[in-house]
């Protein structure tokens, strides 16, 4: 207990420092700077502390104090805990200093305050990253007095697709074969060699946080979380719940965590799986792709079993979890799982057999540790870059702590990295279902009565399929004050910038796979290669590495 | 010999698929796969139905709606809304909604993805005026609590008239007639 | 008159095969779906897409004439192709089949160049892909098929050579490898990889032209192989009707071994096609002529 007294010193010294102050409820670390000193304590946390940064949260605070504010949260992964680091900013005129230089994974979130909440970021090149292009200047929607249902007219204007003489152009998207989702990526290709790449999003920017704020209540909030994702819904909305339940220091029963973490764990195996189908169905081995996906149905089905749906399974609130799982349903549980992975075993070692799929996935796509490590990447695109992070481990949530397990870790960040990292993690999501199933403690599985207060601030990492999702809630009353969803593609989608990068046309559906995108739940617009030789490449500014 | 065998591997994806069989069915003409957990559209029992508005109140998509007229109170239940979350099924105070395993929901004509519940509204029994409850919640409401009859079946105005009166009467008799 | 007899022949085969590979692209979806445990379209699920393709509008291309022309050469060529081979498997004349595979040689090309006259990025980086294998392909597919007759003819003509009989299995080896690669089945179908480039080369065609190229593509797929059985069959069994049905029949089991082989693997990437192929051919190719003179001069 010492160490850990010794750490939390360490941040509290740190608040010092920088003239700020420094203060501590459960796991999270609050400190708050002045805004000069913003830069100088997020690189050294991220720099010297080796914190995890995760995202940014702009919030319009002036109904309650006067300010807007800016919190980057970070994780300290090693110890188990959440840093937060909040800067107040004056109400006019809002303009804070930007951390990207010191932390580049900040990118997109300090854009997206910027274009939702008209916070200027001084000290880097500001570009509109979230709305589209004809919105009317001054009209910052997550401000608390825009109402959620406002409608501003805009006419929609078509963005022109650059394209140059010396080099072919492949649109990707919005609507192709290889995305299942409107993005859009334009590859500028020499011969079959990519050489740059444009990267479009958010034209399925829902407003999801506005209206969690606005027009729902805490539990309600809960199956709008659900819906942020249509593969992993479930994290979110355990992260969201727990995130609340952090916030108002609700003792939540251990039965409803349990069942919890089972469900997690068998979103994360038919996600695994879902994937492997698609990664198959790109490299063209249809037959792999059908098998894959015949044995994911069992899971599909095991799914229903638990929690009354396929998808979205609806099963979590304030409090606790709305389906309990009976003597029957772990029996039928323990007995799809021993099928599953006598079939699953046997069936992946046949696909990783074939000679096109070991043959194109090894050595493409490639993403260093170096930068994996300074875009903060999340997932499995981390682990398979030598980046040893798992939420469940780190930052032990639910009922983690009771299950041992081994988090894979490949060094070789390629395709076959990430997708054996993918093939790792399924064997031992059974084993922690299993374990889970064995030590399930009685109890209530809802807690009936509770007490939200206002003001509290909560943040959660759930570690989903494909790395870690973050919600962060400030309370209020009967419905969260600001809700910020981080989804792990946000992070993973500006490591594709290196990951695309002088490879062959071939491989990109495959790279583009390999980070197992989840546009929906994303949706950004950046540049994904900033070179200074091909500077009419440039549409927009994006960030320099 | 394992060099071959490396090179056989792929084969034996055929093991598998004889092994398995054909797992795809005729849809229509098959019965899907199907848990017993499954939760699909919702009925609501018109019979049961107090016009409470729980349901509305719980419903995180605006599915179930109240719809106020002048003497009706409409729960509508839209199916194209729905997220078949049954959290409707949890806040129903009277039991009256009842989830099934029915999911096959596609119509020809848009007027079948509605349910309409139409409850009339309480008129008040000294003014005459329409107050926010439907009949069978005041109902229900009566049957749960104990209420005087002097007070039951009369808007809030009207109430409150009849508590001042009451009072006045108490203490110094009927109000206005104090001489 | 027995010319007459041998062209009519020939014309009613040649409607059966042209039906027969629209029936065997049905019968190899129906084993993909069988390896994949699935049910499947019906086995005539491809003549309907045909026939429903054929009812569809065709979205002009400003380059339309040269387009129908290519594709309208590509097709004729491959008829011809066709009506060569069946003359050869029933008159065993050699100059037949050598007609036949420059008309196929020739199809290919036209078949070959026709994306590379569209605009679409797509389809031409299809195009270039169907370039780079055919490159690699053709040469091999007519080497061996040259090799491999006339180790057959020697074979008629001499007493039995265990060097001619060495190099026969090894050019065989080669003109089945090329001729599973021209068909673009998986691993080779790099020129449509749909995932990639959205069906590359077929990309921008539509309606009647589409049916007209895909129909060409299936009549290609039979063609190969119905060289690859006739020419093994006429040595056999000696030329004639009985020839032509064993023939056909032969292309049929070797359609299906095909699709099986197609079902099991990936799909490769261009660079890495060609190559491997590449050195595949030259090594089979260069131990095949060399087996083959020794056969002749040292046996």
């Amino acid at each position: 207990m010492e160490g850990e007294k010794l750490i939390l010193d360490k941040y509290i010294e740190l608040s010092r420092d920088m003239g700020g102050k420094a203060s501590i409820e459960g796991d999270t670390v609050h400190i708050i700077v002045p805004s000069e000193k913003l830069v100088e304590a997020a690189s050294k946390l991220f720099n010297e502390y080796q914190c995890d940064f995760r995202v940014c949260v702009g919030t319009d605070e002036r109904p309650l104090n006067g300010y807007f504010t800016i919190t980057h949260i970070f994780t300290d992964n090693r110890n188990g805990l959440y840093v937060l680091l909040k800067t107040y900013i004056e109400p006019q005129d809002p303009k804070v200093p930007s951390i990207t230089n010191a932390v580049p994974g900040a990118d997109w979130c300090e854009m997206e305050a910027r274009d939702l909440l008209g916070i200027e970021f001084t000290g880097r090149t500001p570009y509109r990253l979230v709305l589209p292009p004809e919105w009317p200047k001054g009209l910052h929607p997550l401000r608390k007095d825009v109402p959620y249902n406002y409608r501003p007219q805009i006419r929609g204007v078509s963005e022109k697709v650059s394209t140059t003489t010396e080099t072919g152009v492949i649109p990707i998207g919005p609507y192709h074969p290889a995305l299942h989702e409107p993005e859009y990526f334009e590859l500028y290709v020499e011969g079959e060699k990519v050489v740059d790449v444009k990267y479009r999003g958010f034209h399925v920017h829902r407003g999801i946080e506005k209206l969690g704020e606005t027009r729902m209540t805490y539990q309600q909030v809960n199956f709008l979380a659900e819906r942020i994702c249509g593969i992993c819904g479930f994290e979110h909305s355990s992260c969201y719940a727990l995130a609340v339940e952090k916030a108002a220091k609700l003792d939540v029963p251990e039965r409803a965590q349990f069942i919890r973490s089972i469900v997690l764990e068998v979103e994360r195996i038919h996600s695994h799986l879902l994937w492997l189908g698609v990664a198959f169905h790109v490299l063209g081995y249809d037959t792999g792709f059908m098998h894959v996906w015949r044995i994911r149905e069992r899971v599909m089905y095991l799914a229903e079993l638990l929690t009354g749906s396929r998808k979205t399974y609806g099963i979590n609130l304030i409090g606790g979890v709305r389906r309990d799982i009976n003597e029957e349903k772990k029996q039928k549980t323990l007995e799809v799982l021993r099928e599953l992975e006598k079939e699953y075993k046997g069936l992946i070692e046949v696909a990783l057999s074939v000679p096109q799929v070991r043959k194109r996935a090894s050595g493409t796509g490639v993403l260093p540790r170096e930068d994996a490590l300074k875009l903060s990447v999340e997932g499995p695109t981390a682990r398979a870059s030598g980046i040893d992070k798992d939420a469940r481990r780190d930052l032990p949530y639910a009922a983690y702590k009771y299950a041992s397990f081994r988090v894979p870790v490949y060094t070789e960040g390629d395709n076959l990295a990430r997708l054996l990292v993918r093939v790792d993690e399924l064997v031992e999501s059974m084993a922690i279902i299993e374990q889970l199933l064995d030590k399930i403690p009685k109890g209530p599985i809802l807690l009936e009565k509770y007490e939200i207060p206002e003001g509290r601030v909560g943040v959660q990492v759930v570690e989903a399929p494909r790395g870690g999702d973050v919600h962060f809630v400030i309370t209020g009353h009967g419905k969260p004050y600001r809700w910020r969803v981080r989804a792990p593609t946000y992070s993973n989608i500006p490591a594709l910038r290196v990951m695309l990068r002088d490879q062959p046309l071939a491989d990109a559906p495959l790279t583009i796979a390999s980070i197992d995108p989840c546009f929906s739940c994303t949706d950004r617009v950046l540049i994904v290669r900033e070179n200074g030789r091909r500077e009419w490449l440039r549409l927009t500014g994006g960030l320099k590495i | 010999m394992s060099f071959v065998k490396k090179i056989i591997k792929p084969v034996e994806v055929l093991v598998v698929a004889s092994k398995t069989g054909r797992v795809t069915i005729k849809y229509p003409f098959e019965e899907p796969w199907i848990s017993p957990e499954f939760r699909g559209k919702i009925e609501i029992d018109p019979t049961k139905c107090i016009g409470c508005g729980a349901c509305v109140n719980a419903c995180p998509p605006n599915a179930l709606e109240m719809i106020e007229s002048e003497d009706k109170k409409t729960l509508r239940y839209f199916v194209g809304r729905c997220i078949f979350c049954w959290r409707c099924i949890d806040v129903c105070p009277v039991g009256a909604i009842k989830g099934t395993r029915n999911f096959e929901l596609a119509t020809n004509d848009p007027l079948d993805l509605y349910d309409y519940i139409v409850h009339n509204r309480v008129k008040c029994r000294e003014c005459g005026k329409v107050t926010g409850e439907t009949t069978r919640m005041l109902k229900y409401v009566l049957e749960k609590a104990f209420v005087t009859e002097n007070y039951n079946n009369k808007c809030p105005d009207c109430r409150k008239k009849i508590f001042i009166n009451a009072i006045s009467m108490r203490r110094t008799g009927p109000v206005g007639e104090k001489t | 008159m027995e010319f007459i007899l041998l062209t009519s022949t020939s014309i009613t085969v040649l409607l059966v095969n042209t039906i027969l590979p629209v029936i065997m692209d049905g019968v190899e979806r129906k084993i993909k779906a069988r390896i994949q445990s699935r049910i499947g379209p019906p086995i005539v699920q491809t003549l309907y897409d045909l026939l429903k393709l054929l009812e569809k509008e065709v979205k002009p291309l400003h380059i339309m004439p040269f387009i129908l022309l290519t594709i309208i050469a590509y097709l004729s060529t491959i008829i011809a192709s066709l009506y060569f081979i069946n003359l050869y498997t029933i008159t065993g004349e050699a100059y037949y089949s050598i007609t036949a595979i420059t008309l196929f040689a020739i199809s290919l090309t036209s078949n070959t160049l026709t994306p590379l006259l569209l605009p679409s990025p797509f389809t031409y980086t299809g195009g270039m892909r169907e370039v780079i294998l055919s490159i690699v392909n053709e040469p091999a597919f007519i080497v061996s098929f040259v090799l491999a007759s006339t180790s057959l003819r020697l074979l008629n003509l001499q007493s039995p050579n265990i060097w001619i009989l060495i190099a026969l299995s090894i050019s065989l080896t080669t003109l089945v490898l090329s001729s599973y690669a021209i068909t673009g089945r998986i691993p080779f179908d790099i020129a449509e990889a749909e995932p990639e480039i959205a069906s590359g080369v077929l990309l921008e065609f539509s309606g009647k032209i589409l049916a007209l190229l895909l129909l060409s593509n299936l009549i290609k797929r039979f063609i190969v192989k119905y060289i690859v059985s006739s020419l093994i069959l006429v040595y056999i069994i000696g030329a004639g009707l009985t020839c032509l049905a064993a023939s056909i029949l032969l292309t049929i089991a070797l359609w299906i071994i095909y699709a099986i082989v197609a079902a099991i693997l990936g799909r490769s990437r261009v660079d890495l096609a060609p190559i491997t192929l590449g050195k595949v051919y030259i090594l089979l190719l260069a131990l095949s002529i060399t087996v083959l003179l020794v056969g002749i001069y040292g046996g």
